[in-house]
């Protein structure tokens, strides 16, 4: 019997062809939307895990700033190798290592040739084996006038291991060796590495330049990658009882802070959470939207065809069997609509991400939702327009 | 095959009660061509939606082959569209987007009572079987009834029901339905109901009844039925 339901069914969605085409480019379009944020939201939130997982976990930057939010720090050199045993008296840290900074003026190299560039640095090897850098070329410096250079003030100055580089700091001029290259390849967008580390300039922590100098941030390693707020609690805990460092840092509104990848984490989970609702939102209007639009335009037909759904039911069709011509016209149309928006919604959704150079992240549950969403709604809209037939009153058909 | 059982009818006109049947009680009996017949506006198509379940009488009861109609029963009278009746219409409410077959065999797409005997109708109702392809938007008035006509009995009920199944022909095509009526219910041993307000069509009934004064009652005479 049902098929001769189906059989009328179809042969009314022929009658009216240009609207139920209409109602089926509506629904297309739904799904094709709901396809392309899906598929896009998913490779994006892929791309940015992405983006953050090259960076070691168990890092820590100790830093100064604002306790509000700890990924905005800044570098203050007032760090003193106290402050190094502090932090590595602190439970749950496995090793420290400081930092020293000063400001760098510019460097001269082939007699007379200048590029200005930003910060001399005082470090050891744990600083770059903390942040996963390796030397690309010869070695850490060893001498007071060894620097390590980035790989970007290499390539700018064409200088390598060997090469004599003179640095002005603060004015003063003095010749140094370049005793190694380092190559950090920037592959991702959120890390606890320093986006200046290519243009570094380095000497030995230990080198009589920055002797003087206090250390700008401490570089921490944690023993449990699962436990890195506490082991920043723990530290900051620490470095409070430090009288020195409270003392210059009074009235500031400054304090030190533990920055990890977790932080980052945190911010972009928040984030995407936000995201998530917005696009379940986004799907939810669009899945109303197409809803309240195949409902008004089986109503409209419902209308129209009143009489003949008087017929039918004039001639024995039960009032399931009336609601199933409209809620199979319905499907009919969301099961088009659903294939082809969700085709042109993959098609469309994987040429974006190339040509941003996402990853494609998606999988069978993004490509196959949007579908399921499209058929659903028409079904629910369908069934929703289709009890509007139980009020079509037979006694028109004797009304004349 | 038909029991009126003291019915009666009224509509709220605004704020008054208008009577249309008051008090009635009929028999109308099995295998024989009735006839209601009276003026426009008298209630006749009143009592024909009454005996299909679309209203209910006020008071009283009407059956229906031993059936109790009560409106209100969506089974009860999806069951008695199915098996008991057939109905044809003025209009001839036929659907358009559907062939001639389709519309003779739509009560078959909802439910299959009996036989198919579509090419016997067809016989019967003297209509060619070429038509049966053809789109009914291109068949002529008469043709149309005569599809209503098959539509009404393609599920073989016990009484086919018509109102003012004349009333959209002339006097030839209207002589040739009464015909047509009569050899429907030698045929197919059928109950007929009409309701009409063709004297022409009247002066033809096996039985015939008329409302006066808001009566539905038997009428013996052709003579004493006034039409205008
Ligand atoms: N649903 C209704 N509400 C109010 N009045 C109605 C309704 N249906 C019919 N009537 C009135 O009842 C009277 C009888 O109608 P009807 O049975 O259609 O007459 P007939 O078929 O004899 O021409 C008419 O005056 C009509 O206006
Ligand atoms: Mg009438």
């Amino acid at each position: 019997m049902n098929k001769k339901i189906k059989k009328l069914a179809f042969r009314d969605l022929k009658v009216n062809k240009k609207r139920n085409r209409l109602t089926m480019i509506s629904i297309l379009i739904s799904v094709f939307l709901i396809s392309m944020v899906m598929n896009m939201g998913v490779s994006f939130y892929g791309y940015m895990l992405s983006e953050m997982k090259i960076s070691r976990e168990e890092v820590l930057t100790i830093a100064f700033g604002n306790k509000v939010n700890s990924l905005n720090y800044k570098y203050l050199t007032l760090y003193t190798d106290k402050d190094i045993e502090l932090v590595r008296s602190a439970e749950g840290v496995k090793s420290a290592t400081g930092v020293k900074g000063f400001g760098v003026d510019s460097i001269t190299y082939d007699n007379g040739k200048q590029i200005i560039t930003s910060t001399l640095y005082g470090i050891d090897k744990s600083y770059l084996d903390n942040l996963g850098i390796k030397i690309s070329e010869g070695k850490m410096p060893q001498k007071d006038e060894e620097v390590l250079v980035g790989n970007s003030i290499s390539k700018a100055t064409k200088l390598g291991v060997g090469d004599k580089i003179q640095v002005t700091v603060s004015g003063k001029e003095t010749d140094f060796v370049i005793s190694g290259v380092i190559d950090y390849q920037e592959e991702q967008a959120f890390n606890t590495v320093p986006s200046e580390i290519n243009q570094m300039i380095a000497v030995n922590v230990k080198s009589k330049y920055v002797l003087d100098s206090k250390y700008g941030y401490i570089s921490a390693i944690a023993k449990d990658v699962n436990k890195l707020s506490e082991t920043g609690e723990n530290i900051c805990k620490k470095l409070n009882t430090d009288k020195d460092l409270k003392n210059a840092l009074d009235g500031t509104g400054i304090s030190p802070i533990v920055a990890s990848r977790k932080d980052v984490k945190d911010m972009l989970s928040t984030w995407f959470d936000y995201i998530a609702l917005f696009i379940i939102l986004l799907i939810l209007l669009i899945g109303t939207i197409a809803s309240i639009n195949i409902i008004n335009i089986f109503a409209i037909t419902i209308q129209e065809k009143h009489k003949d759904i008087a017929v039918y039911k004039i001639v024995g069709a039960s009032q399931k069997q009336v609601r199933l011509i409209y809620v199979l016209q319905s499907l009919l149309l969301g099961v088009k609509g659903s294939v082809i928006g969700t085709l042109l919604g993959i098609i469309f959704s994987a040429l974006v991400i190339t040509i941003l150079q996402w990853k494609n992240n998606s999988n069978v549950i993004i490509y196959v939702l949007p579908f399921v969403i499209g058929i659903v709604t028409a079904f629910l809209a369908g069934y929703l327009a289709s009890r509007k037939t139980d009020k079509v009153d037979v006694n028109v058909l004797m009304n004349e | 095959m038909i029991k009126f059982n003291g019915v009666s009818k009224f509509f709220e006109d605004g704020k008054e009660k208008r009577i249309i049947i008051d008090n009635s009680s009929i028999i109308i009996p099995q295998n024989k061509v009735s006839g209601i017949i009276g003026r426009s506006g008298l209630g006749k198509s009143t009592v024909l939606k009454m005996i299909l379940g679309l209203i209910n009488p006020d008071e009283g009861t009407i059956e229906v082959d031993g059936q109790v109609i009560d409106s209100e029963n969506a089974k009860s009278m999806e069951k008695l569209r199915r098996v008991t009746t057939g109905s044809v219409f003025q209009n001839f409410n036929l659907i358009n987007s559907l062939t001639v077959e389709e519309n003779i065999m739509l009560p078959r797409f909802f439910y299959e009572n009996g036989e198919v005997r579509i090419k016997n109708l067809l016989d019967l109702l003297g209509l060619p079987s070429s038509i049966l392809g053809q789109s009914v938007n291109t068949i002529s008035g008469g043709e149309k009834q005569r599809v209503a006509i098959a539509r009404a009995l393609i599920n073989n009920p016990k009484l086919l029901l018509a109102d003012e199944p004349t009333g959209n022909l002339d006097l030839k095509n209207e002589n040739s339905v009464i015909e047509l009526f009569k050899r429907i219910n030698k045929e197919l041993d059928l109950t007929i109901l009409l309701v009409t307000h063709s004297k022409n069509m009247a002066l033809n009934m096996d039985k015939l009844y008329t409302i006066s004064d808001y009566k539905l009652t038997e009428t013996e005479y052709e003579a004493d039925v006034k039409v205008s």
